[in-house]
């Protein structure tokens, strides 16, 4: 106890020696707690389900499709979704390269296994396109 | 149904609406010169800690090139008070990633924690400047690691030597004549000494900037820490630093470079363009987004698409802080050789020197840089990088808010006259880059063979 008055009162008159000297490997302070918003969904009368999540930090919109295909449905045919996700995003290419130059810059990206894709586009733009 | 398209069009219009993202930060000085840098955003909790040494290939000694990328791997070897080898078991236990890079400009360090272990990562980078340790067993482990790299990064990787061979010709006199990895037979040749000396001059507080970005919950505590654990670290004399100045290239250059991994010739152009602080070297990044960035870029569309004459062809915009180098390269297809290529690249470039872009191009242009701008400070990782190049390197902060209005007030007329002024042809390197001859013939011929 006495040991840690001396520490204590030492490090009241001494901080800036005191905290100059301490160099040990500091500690973890507690955990921080992750935030993420939950989404405003709906349903189109087709069924497709769409989720939206606002965000205004940067202006920039991304915009992703998945499809629940699961490994079984492609049957005997492996390998057929990953076909079909490059031919897909070949064609989303070539079609946003024709965008491209008119207004919009996107990044697009196929994932073959669930089948998304996934664009993004800046902000001041979109309006004119959809 | 109703209510949902209401939230769908009103997230559309609000899109419209809204203005560029602003990169809010406070900065100050230490007592030590240690340039301080905070961005407090807590979206995620992350944080990131780094710092930016102004120190790069390009403040070498010709006979010792190679140091400051040598010193990426050396300052990982341990400090004081965190043993050899414990680096990156400390930062992986605590769920934190770390990197560092090089170029010739300057060093990069940094660790991204989630944010309760900021004061870790305080403390790590102080650690790093204060006291490393800088001993025999380090530099020999580290000297292997480098060669290594090289080997893998360069030497034997295909086409691995172009920034070699171009920066051996565009450069006579400044430091950037030579690569950032540098030479294996002088840090081979380098005595421990000269390492620690290095270290002495270059990475001091008053050389460098610390950033912190990202979860700050509480600044006084963080600035604290900065305090408790950089104002501790002494000042060192300034550097001082010689400044080199390049003639200029009156006549063109001719060089040829046979490399022994490759079974295709490329066609090479160089160009050397000015400081990316200077106005004329944003407008030479439109250019070569005109030119050649992307497939619907004027050559790719002209050279690879439609007249087929080439697999590939691109560049790289070397952005540095001196001069910069502008590189155009191509794979010549079938009968088509790195002479036609060339010529079909000089008719484009004449094209810019004489013809206006069009309107429509040109705010195609500032849409792509708009969109770069936005992704460049979309996590705290690019805005950490960016505040400390833009504070060390370009000596203003504040371009990461505004240097897009630089590029939006680029001109047609500009380009036209910034063409005219850097991209002619008595004022550049063609380099025949082509397969080593007595590998390639026997490699070609077989495959001739082959295919036939």
């Amino acid at each position: 106890m006495k040991k840690y008055i001396i520490i204590l009162i030492s490090s009241l008159f001494l901080s800036v020696i005191m905290q100059a000297q301490d160099r040990t490997q500091p500690k973890p302070g507690p955990s921080p707690k992750i935030n993420i918003n939950k989404p405003q969904t709906f349903t189109l009368p087709n069924g497709l389900k769409v989720l939206v999540v606002e965000n205004h930090k940067l202006p920039r919109v991304s915009f992703s499709l998945t499809i629940d295909n699961a490994p079984y449905a492609e049957g005997d045919k492996k390998g057929v979704s990953n076909l079909l996700a490059s031919l897909l995003e070949m064609d989303l290419k070539q079609f946003l390269k024709t965008l491209t130059t008119k207004k919009l810059i996107f990044l697009v990206q196929t994932l073959a296994f669930l089948l998304k894709v996934h664009m993004q586009a800046v902000c001041q733009n979109i309006q004119k396109e959809f | 149904m109703k209510k949902s398209l209401i939230a769908l069009s009103s997230m559309l219009m609000l899109g419209g609406t809204a203005h560029a993202q602003k990169v809010t930060f406070e900065e100050y000085d230490l007592a030590n010169g240690l340039h301080v840098i905070l961005h407090n955003d807590p979206s995620a909790p992350v944080v990131i800690t780094s710092v930016m040494y102004h120190v790069g290939a390009k403040d070498e000694q010709p006979d010792r090139t190679g140091f400051a990328h040598f010193f990426e791997h050396l300052l990982f070897e341990g400090t004081e008070n965190i043993k050899r080898g414990e680096w990156f078991k400390i930062v992986s236990s605590n769920g934190g990633v770390n990197n560092a890079n090089t170029t010739d400009d300057r060093t990069y360090y940094y660790e991204v924690f989630p944010s309760n272990s900021l004061q870790l990562g305080l403390w790590m980078e102080s650690e790093r400047m204060m006291h490393p340790v800088i001993n025999q067993i380090g530099v020999d482990t580290q000297n292997e690691v480098v060669k290594e790299e090289k080997r893998k990064s360069y030497d034997n990787r295909p086409y691995g030597q172009i920034f070699q061979e171009v920066k051996k010709n565009m450069f006579t006199k400044h430091p950037y004549r030579w690569t950032t990895i540098g030479s294996m037979a002088h840090l081979d040749a380098a005595k421990l000494e000269e390492f620690q000396a290095f270290n002495k001059k270059f990475y001091i507080p008053n050389n460098a900037v610390l950033v912190v970005a990202g979860d700050i919950n509480n600044p006084t505590q963080t600035k604290a820490w900065i305090e408790q654990y950089f104002g501790s670290i002494s000042k060192q004399p300034a550097i001082v630093r010689q400044k080199f100045v390049e003639d200029p290239i009156v006549k063109e250059i001719n060089a040829t470079f046979e490399d022994q991994n490759i079974q295709k010739p490329m066609m090479i152009l160089a160009y050397r363009t000015p400081s990316m602080k200077t106005r004329d070297a944003r407008v030479l990044d439109f250019i070569s987004s005109i030119l050649s960035d992307g497939k619907s870029s004027r050559l790719y569309k002209k050279i690879v698409d439609d007249k087929k004459m080439a697999l590939e062809i691109g560049a790289f915009n070397q952005s540095q802080e001196d001069y910069g180098t502008y590189i155009i390269y191509g794979l010549p297809q079938g009968e088509f050789t790195n002479v036609g290529l060339a010529k079909e690249v000089d008719a484009e470039i004449v094209n810019l020197q004489t013809e206006l872009v069009s309107e429509k191009e040109l705010e195609k242009l500032k849409n792509k840089y708009d969109s770069d701008f936005v992704d460049g400070n979309s996590n705290v990782e690019g805005i950490a990088s960016n505040l400390a190049s833009f504070y060390l390197l370009y000596g203003d902060v504040n371009l990461i808010n505004t240097e897009i209005e630089m590029y939006h007030s680029i001109t047609r007329e500009e380009i036209r006259e910034v063409a005219k002024k850097y991209l002619n042809p008595n004022q550049r390197l063609i380099l025949d880059y082509v397969p080593a001859k007595d590998k390639a013939d026997s490699n070609d011929s077989e495959q001739a063979k082959q295919n036939k």
